[in-house]
């Protein structure tokens, strides 16, 4: 067996003892003046060479150190060391590319798996408070829209088709005097319609027909969902160190602009063809709506549908026959169109 | 076991006391590929490149003829990061929730817990260069010997916060004093294995020097400012009336020749300015590192600075223009003179013995620099 030598800091004291080395069995055998160390290969590492040849040979969990040249060591040492090393750049690839999968697992959970879980846990007071919030924030950039009769109108039809879908608490309906055609629901059962939309569809089962779809979010909590799922996302890359950290007022400019899946929008789309059809209402609106907007110059298309666009097959499935009464009669359809026009006088 | 006598023990003259012979060559391999897997690793690479770019650094810097070892894993950061990150969090929440809770008692209590919050968070970031310091230092070997630190982090977190809310009311003439306690308190809580490091500074030594650079400042300002309006108020007075004989219309000709001679005027005065302040500044940190090095010693190693305002100057300025001009390319050339520039100028007298110099005692951190990456800007290697 071919013996190496090299110098050995034994990590109790600085001064370096030389000693004979050679590989018996699956160890690393340093033998000098006094004493001997046996070193389990598989625990030891070798660094890069340094300039001046040598390199340094650690032992895991051992304060010693032993300091090597390389190109002096028989062949049979230096393969094994080596081999150690490739062993252990190995183990820092698995290890990297694992810990790589566990974090996008961990990604993929917090942003798909648990917002649905959690969702019907979080107390209603909760969402309520959170709605309130985004929805005082909102106030303050856009006029509430005050019309007495447009506003009731609105209201009453809210509350009748929220009782036919089965939501138990009430839905306030709020307008803001804003031209962006748009309508969302916010956390805590509110929905708000902007005016654009209002003066932008033809008549009052337009309006019904987006108010259906909205209820519909309402029902299936999904803005809840969105929301969670968005923090859920700011939380991820926040604790990966890149992105803010997620404050309460981002998440509430968010939640204005948050895009439910496609399939939470088919089956809010869904619901209130259902919903307004159970409450005896003419179901036609919302697809008339979807061809309205289709209809205009794409870089006007409005909020309502910017993040998912009304494809074929979202137009084809809300096409349904004219059956039923309007929703609104056709003071009630005047009085909504005139809800942002002060009546403080 | 036979002692091995390789290991240098200069006395008497001073001479320098960190030999360190890295080359541009080899830290470019290593630079590009941390900023490569850097970037598709959406940053998450950056504990594992800090920790190779460290072991480079380190491996090519001797003490007495050994190089030191950095036995730091990239690993120990990110978890240090991930905890403190933890702990932002649980920070974060608590004062949130108090606020919540606080606020149906008096709307205006609700302000209080965020306060509290602010002054904590500055505690911790202003402590976190003290531990981030101990984590290096533990993970620094000589001749198998480690660095330790002991004291606590928040302690120094709490002393610096007090120590510069004290400043402003000594109308700032107390920054020299701040920066040299501080310091000697980071430097002596330090040791190499047994060896204790030890500084004792004076800022009455230095504060003379930073009064001249105060005064020497607003002296150059009026100087500038003084010769510049001499000359800009006649061309100032003439271009008036040169408008107004115009009713507005848009000048060309003189009027506009005159407002170019203006502009370089000024950039010639800003210019002007900024080099002088930046020569006074350095003249001033260049007494601060040689005092702080000629009053620190490892044991019975003591140490020098061949610090001077020009070589300081130098090092900045040409590390800034590199770095610009490159667009941060150049980065290995700017660390390369930075380590140079160290090494170069830091002298011993003394040296230590092997034979006795023993195992540090106090405990190594296990994991490191979480606040540090967290609060503080710095993803530097030093």
């Amino acid at each position: 067996m071919a013996e190496g030598a090299g110098r050995y800091f034994d990590g109790k004291r600085a001064a370096a003892h030389l000693v004979a080395l050679a590989v018996e069995g699956d160890s690393l055998r340093l033998t000098g003046g006094g004493g001997a160390e046996a070193w389990k290969l598989r625990r030891v590492r070798l660094t890069d060479r340094l300039p001046d040849g040598t390199a340094w040979v650690t032992l895991r969990g051992s304060e010693g150190r032993l300091l090597i040249r390389p190109d002096d060591l028989p062949p049979d040492i230096l393969r094994a060391l080596r081999k150690e090393r490739r062993r252990e750049a190995g183990r820092v690839w698995l290890l990297g590319l694992s810990g790589l999968a566990c974090l996008g697992g961990v990604a993929v959970v917090l942003v798909f798996v648990v917002p649905r879980l959690v969702a019907p846990l979080v107390p209603f007071a909760a969402q309520d408070w959170l709605g309130r919030a985004v929805e005082t924030q909102m106030a303050a950039l856009h006029h509430r829209c005050t019309g007495a009769d447009g506003h009731a109108a609105l209201q009453r039809l809210a509350d009748r088709l929220r009782v036919t879908a089965g939501i138990t608490r009430p839905v306030p309906v709020t307008v803001l005097d804003d031209a962006r055609i748009n309508a969302f629901t916010l956390p805590g059962d509110r929905v708000i319609v902007l005016r654009g939309l209002i003066d932008t569809a033809e008549d009052g089962d337009e309006v019904a027909g987006v108010l259906a779809h909205e209820l519909g979010h309402v029902a299936h909590r999904d803005v809840l969902v969105m929301a969670l799922r968005q923090a859920g996302m700011a939380l991820a890359a926040t604790a990966l160190g890149f992105g803010d950290a997620g404050t309460l007022t981002t998440i509430g400019e968010q939640l204005t602009t948050l895009s439910c899946s496609r399939a939470a929008e088919a089956s809010a789309d869904a619901s209130a063809l259902h919903t307004l059809d159970e409450a005896g209402l003419r179901a036609d609106g919302l697809g008339r709506f979807f061809r309205l907007l289709q209809a205009r110059h794409s870089f006007e298309l409005p909020g309502f549908l910017a993040t998912h666009p009304p494809t074929a097959d979202r137009i084809a499935a809300v096409t349904v026959p004219a059956i039923g009464a309007h929703a609104f009669t056709d003071a009630e359809w005047t009085a909504v169109r005139a809800v942002c026009q002060d009546d403080s006088d | 076991m036979d002692v091995d006598h390789s290991i240098q023990m200069p006395q008497g003259e001073p001479a320098h006391a960190l030999q360190y012979d890295g080359r541009v060559g080899e830290i470019y391999p290593i630079f590009l590929m941390n900023l490569l897997l850097t970037i598709v690793t959406f940053g998450i690479f950056r504990f594992w490149a800090i920790t190779r770019m460290r072991r480079y650094v380190w491996s090519r810097t001797s003490f007495q003829g050994q190089r030191l070892n950095y036995t730091g894993r990239g690993g120990e950061l990110f978890v240090g990061f991930m905890l403190a990150g933890v702990v932002l969090g649980a920070l974060g929440a608590t004062a949130v929730g108090l606020a919540e809770l606080l606020k149906r008692v008096d709307e205006q209590l609700a302000v209080v817990p965020f306060l509290v919050l602010y002054l904590v968070i500055l505690v911790l970031a202003l402590g976190a260069p003290y531990s981030a310091q101990r984590y290096r230092l533990s993970r620094t070997e000589w001749c198998g010997i480690r660095g330790g630190m002991r004291g606590s982090m928040l302690a120094y977190g709490l002393r610096s916060l007090l120590y510069w809310l004290l400043t402003p009311l000594t109308m700032f003439q107390l920054i020299p004093w701040v920066q040299l306690r501080l310091t000697e308190r980071r430097i002596n809580a330090s040791s190499l294995g047994s060896a204790q490091f030890s500084a004792q500074f004076s800022a009455g030594r230095v504060y003379g020097r930073f009064l001249v650079a105060i005064i020497g400042t607003v002296l150059l300002a009026g100087v500038i400012g003084g010769v510049g309006w001499t000359i800009a108020g006649p061309m100032l007075a003439e271009q008036q009336r040169y408008l107004q004989a115009m009713h507005g219309h848009p000048p060309d000709g003189p009027a506009s020749n005159m407002a170019i001679q203006l502009i370089i005027l000024l950039v010639t005065a800003e210019l002007t300015f900024f080099l002088g302040a930046a020569m006074i500044g350095a003249a001033y940190q260049a007494l601060m590192l040689r005092h702080m090095a000629d009053n620190t010693a490892l044991g019975p190693v003591q140490l020098s600075g061949r610090f001077t305002a020009l070589g300081l100057l130098w090092l900045v300025v040409g590390n800034l223009l590199i770095t610009v001009f490159t667009l941060g390319f150049g980065y290995p050339f700017a660390l390369q003179r930075y380590a140079r520039y160290v090494t170069g100028n830091l002298c011993a007298t003394g040296s230590l013995d092997p034979a006795t110099l023993s195992q540090s005692e106090q405990r190594a951190p296990r994991f490191g620099e979480g606040m540090f990456q967290q609060l503080d800007a710095g993803g530097g290697i030093f």
